[in-house]
């Protein structure tokens, strides 16, 4: 094939947003071509095998989904638009929490009406503010689908019309907003255990986005994915090309050209150059201003300003271990878990900038919802917890391995100790991720995972609000965890279909391409 | 309680958008730096550019190759244990091998660092002979930076190891066994090491020297498939030869590298000594089999038999042929057409193509693919073997990403 042709679009990455923006364009009848540097698809969205096990890279579990009778956002996409149709086992138990200060255990239920109870059973008289607090937490989520269903720049005018409670809250950050709804701190030591999804302080983080947490966790259904997120990715892929996309694996994108402010190509780790006038990049602005624009004279100041405003986000230290004996015989009855030493988020939270043992983390065990996510008598664990890349980044080679093994044995040491059974006796396969490892697979600035930090200066509602202001380049959009609608699965994939409409229009409209 | 209004909320907004312009306006125009992503690529380069520094006979049948960096860079880190995938072009082949460093990390270190393969020349072995007779000191060669998981974990393993190599399968420990005398005095090693005879031993004397040093550290003990000298231990690596030499199996981590054949008779006789848990039994994976025919579910009648392949790379056609006792990725290399291979055992899935139409046999040891490109149709190459004539889909070569 010559490759030195032209497409209507490119897509760089194929993670969650680079597959629905190629996906979306492909089965609008645009000829569109996908570069990923890795032989698989999925970015992060992917799995791993050691052994006789398979593991899930990164993605807990699904939301936005929605049921039958009441369709979520990214069963409408996924089902409805691409015809890809995957049974995910549904979700009944909700986060089995250990706190050691104040010594506590508890399952965090996902339905609502009994969040509301068991939080009412511990803390007496909190039922009203926590029920009016979850209630305005579903209006972020009505809005937030309303932002997606719109395809277009958000006018404060007609959001305000629809959907007061998003506008009321976009400035806000959590704590705001459960000061105002008169929320006592003990019950939101409950409701806050998920901040780990979106590793802010609850002084710092945009309240819309963690809104949406709680309706999509509590009155939404929440599904697991029975063969690891790996298979969405493995069927958007296959459902691009069936609708005429192009999908190259092996080939990184190097350059993105740029001439007087307008995208006109792109250039391949094999030195092709491909002619485009649209390129949705699955990748951090840092990497595509920072390394990938070229000329880099082609990069307005005001971009790297913009930029240079935020504070790169977050990755992690993940740990996979394959257990020699079954959940049931080890006594893990929960799919998702939360371990922390105390209920003060901030504090947890300024350690994530060292190489110190974290004071929180998560774990994920598929077997109790998926029996068969793991042979026989074995099962899975996966132990998770948020860190900055800065630190890793200072490390040797030699050092790295020394220390990602030291604070994987800290989570380890403690999740033995919560859920009384010695996990290291059992470890027959371990694969331990730090930054360096996303890095290496996903190539993202940093290592990192989660794009930028949601901030009230960086909400989504006023990326929303300033997507044409603030599209520097034209015809380049940024799709994934730095797209519009902020990190996470079902926020990635959203993203991409997003970006995508305009294009589409313009092709329906017969005005370009 | 109050609740959460519009008009302060709209205020709070368009402080927020108030904020990001000052934020905005205050920032930098540098480019930061990306320490994390350059590390990364310094430990996992898109492809090694290394020369031969020397050549070392070890036995007969087995010469050590000394590789540096050819641009003077420094190498990769590794974990001894790990391999490097050597890329070759014979005759208009492309075709890759993985050999395992045999030499210690430490001495990867530094602008003067090396790395140490060790390769046996086997009787019509189609690569072995082509390095053998074509690697001399300066021939420059391309390889991947070091993979594979075979090498011990802190959080998984014990630190007292039984290492136990069949023939040439005894790079990893010659690795380990430099590195843990130098570095890692906690970690010890009891090589238990079968050969064909005292000829055919690999590195016996400069381990007996690491030994000899470390007694309590460090034991080797050798067996035999044939041996003329009372003293010297004829037989194969089995239940009761463990027994004699290592103390407490049930409190050790074994490191296992040799042929097949020996991994499923070892199967067995650790099965004999009791105990052990499957955890401890740690495989190295073993490459092409010398003979796929004898796999009990290989229908050997198909031995000698040839089918038509259809390989579709960038949209062209390639008709092939391919024969029934060759994985398919061998078929591809021989028409001169390049997929990226690395351990070329099933495991590491980077040959990764998608079978459109055909049957085959995939190895039963090694299958490392995802379930779901197991239902969608997707083979690793290296380790299946074709039933009937068959039409696959290749990647691209010269991954962007190893």
């Amino acid at each position: 094939m010559d490759l030195n042709q032209s497409y209507d679009a490119v897509v760089i990455g194929t993670g969650m947003g680079g597959l629905a923006a190629g996906c979306n364009l492909a089965k609008n009848g645009i000829n569109v071509l996908m570069l990923e540097q890795h032989n698989i698809p999925g970015g992060v969205t992917t799995s791993f095998r050691r052994g006789r096990f398979e593991f899930e890279v990164s993605v807990q579990c699904i939301l936005e989904y929605g049921s039958k009778d009441h369709k979520g956002p990214i069963c409408e996409f996924l089902v409805d638009d691409l015809g890809i149709d995957i049974d995910f086992p549904r979700m009944t138990h909700g986060r089995m929490c250990y706190i050691t200060d104040p010594n506590e255990e508890f399952v965090l239920p996902l339905d609502k009406e009994s969040l509301i109870a068991f939080i009412e059973q511990r803390v007496p008289g909190s039922e009203h503010s926590v029920r009016a607090y979850l209630d305005f937490s579903d209006e972020q989520m009505a809005a937030i689908n309303y932002i997606n269903e719109v395809d277009a720049v958000i006018k404060p005018v007609e959001l305000l019309k629809k959907h007061k409670g998003i506008v009321a809250a976009a400035g806000l950050t959590c704590k705001d907003v459960t000061d105002k709804f008169g929320v006592p701190q003990r019950a939101l030591d409950y409701l806050n255990v998920y901040w780990t999804f979106t590793g802010l302080p609850m002084e710092d983080m945009s309240y819309p986005v963690f809104g949406t947490i709680h309706s999509g966790m509590g009155t939404e259904p929440v599904y697991a994915a029975k063969k690891t997120t790996y298979e969405i990715s493995a069927r958007m892929a296959e459902r691009f090309v069936e609708m005429g996309g192009h999908l190259m694996l092996n080939t990184r994108a190097e350059k993105i050209l740029v001439e007087n402010g307008r995208v006109k190509g792109v250039v391949t780790n094999r030195g092709e150059t491909i002619t485009t006038k649209y390129v949705y990049a699955n990748t951090l602005p840092h990497t595509v201003l920072g390394k990938m624009i070229y000329p880099q004279s082609e990069v307005p100041v005001k971009a790297l300003k913009a930029l240079n405003m935020r504070k790169t986000g977050t990755s992690f230290l993940s740990l996979y271990m394959g257990l020699d004996r079954s959940a049931e015989e080890l006594g893990m009855k929960d799919y998702m878990y939360y371990f922390a030493k105390t209920n003060d988020i901030t504090k947890m939270y300024n350690g994530i900038d060292t190489l110190d043992p974290n004071d929180c983390f998560a774990g994920m065990c598929p077997n109790p919802v998926i029996p068969n996510a793991s042979p026989e008598g074995t099962s899975i664990l996966h132990l998770e917890t948020i860190t900055r890349s800065d630190a890793w980044g200072a490390l040797s080679g030699k050092e790295y391995f020394r220390k990602k093994h030291e604070v994987a044995g800290d989570l380890i040491d403690r999740a033995s100790s919560a859920l009384k059974f010695d996990i290291r006796r059992h470890i027959e396969e371990i694969e331990v991720a730090a930054p360096q490892t996303f890095a290496r697979y996903i190539g993202s600035f940093m290592g990192n995972v989660y794009g930028y930090d949601l901030r009230t200066f960086d909400s989504a509602v006023i990326k929303a609000m300033l997507k044409d202001k603030e599209r520097f380049i034209a015809g380049l959009s940024i799709v994934g965890n730095a797209g519009l609608l902020t990190a996470g699965f079902p926020s990635s994939m959203l993203s991409g279909r997003l970006a995508s409409i305009e294009q589409i229009e313009e092709h329906a409209a017969g005005r370009e391409c | 309680m109050s609740k959460v209004k519009l008009i302060p909320g709209a205020f709070a907004l368009l402080a927020a958008l108030k904020d990001r312009k000052n934020r905005i306006s205050s920032a930098g125009t540098g480019r930061a730096p990306d320490p994390v992503f350059e590390m990364a690529k310094r430990m996992h380069p898109d492809r090694l550019h290394l020369v031969v520094a020397g050549v070392r006979n070890e036995t007969d049948t087995v010469k050590t190759f000394v590789l540096k960096a050819a641009d003077g860079e420094q190498l990769p880190v590794f974990q001894p244990g790990q391999y490097i995938s050597v890329k070759l072009d014979i005759d208009g082949s492309k075709v890759s091998r993985a050999y395992t460093i045999s030499s210690a990390p430490y001495e990867a270190e530094g602008e003067n660092g090396i790395y140490e393969i060790a390769v046996r020349q086997k009787e019509n072995g189609l690569v072995s002979n082509a390095v053998w007779n074509s690697y001399q000191a300066g021939t420059a060669l391309d390889a991947t930076g070091p993979h594979g998981d075979f090498y011990w974990n802190p959080l998984r393993d014990t630190k007292q190891i039984v290492a136990i190599a069949g023939g040439a399968g005894i790079t990893p420990f010659r690795s380990m066994i430099r590195q843990y005398a130098k570095e890692d005095p906690d970690l010890s090693v009891t090589l238990l090491y079968g050969c064909k005879n005292d000829r055919d031993i690999l590195f016996g004397r400069e381990l007996d020297a690491i030994i000899q040093e470390h007694p309590d550290q460090f034991k080797r003990v050798n067996t035999f498939e044939s041996c003329d000298a009372a003293d010297m231990r004829r037989g194969f690596i089995d239940a009761q030869f463990i027994l004699d030499n290592v103390e407490n199996p049930e409190s050790k981590t074994f490191f296992i590298c040799g042929p097949a054949i020996m991994y499923r008779f070892l199967r067995k006789e650790f099965a004999k000594i009791g105990k052990l848990e499957r955890k401890q039994m740690r495989y190295e994976v073993s490459g092409t089999p010398d003979d796929v025919c004898a796999y009990a579910d290989f229908d050997a009648s198909l031995k000698g038999k040839e089918f038509a392949l259809k390989v579709i790379m960038d949209d062209e056609v390639h008709e092939l042929t391919a024969s029934a006792t060759e994985p398919l990725l061998v078929a591809v290399e021989r028409a001169g057409l390049i997929l990226d291979s690395r351990c070329r055992s099933g495991e590491c899935g980077i040959c990764r193509s998608k079978l459109v139409s055909g049957d085959v046999f995939v190895l039963p040891d090694n299958d490392g693919r995802r379930e779901a490109d197991r239902d969608l149709g997707y083979i690793h190459p290296c380790s299946t073997y074709p039933l009937s004539d068959v039409v696959m889909i290749i990647p691209p070569a010269g991954a962007g990403q190893t």
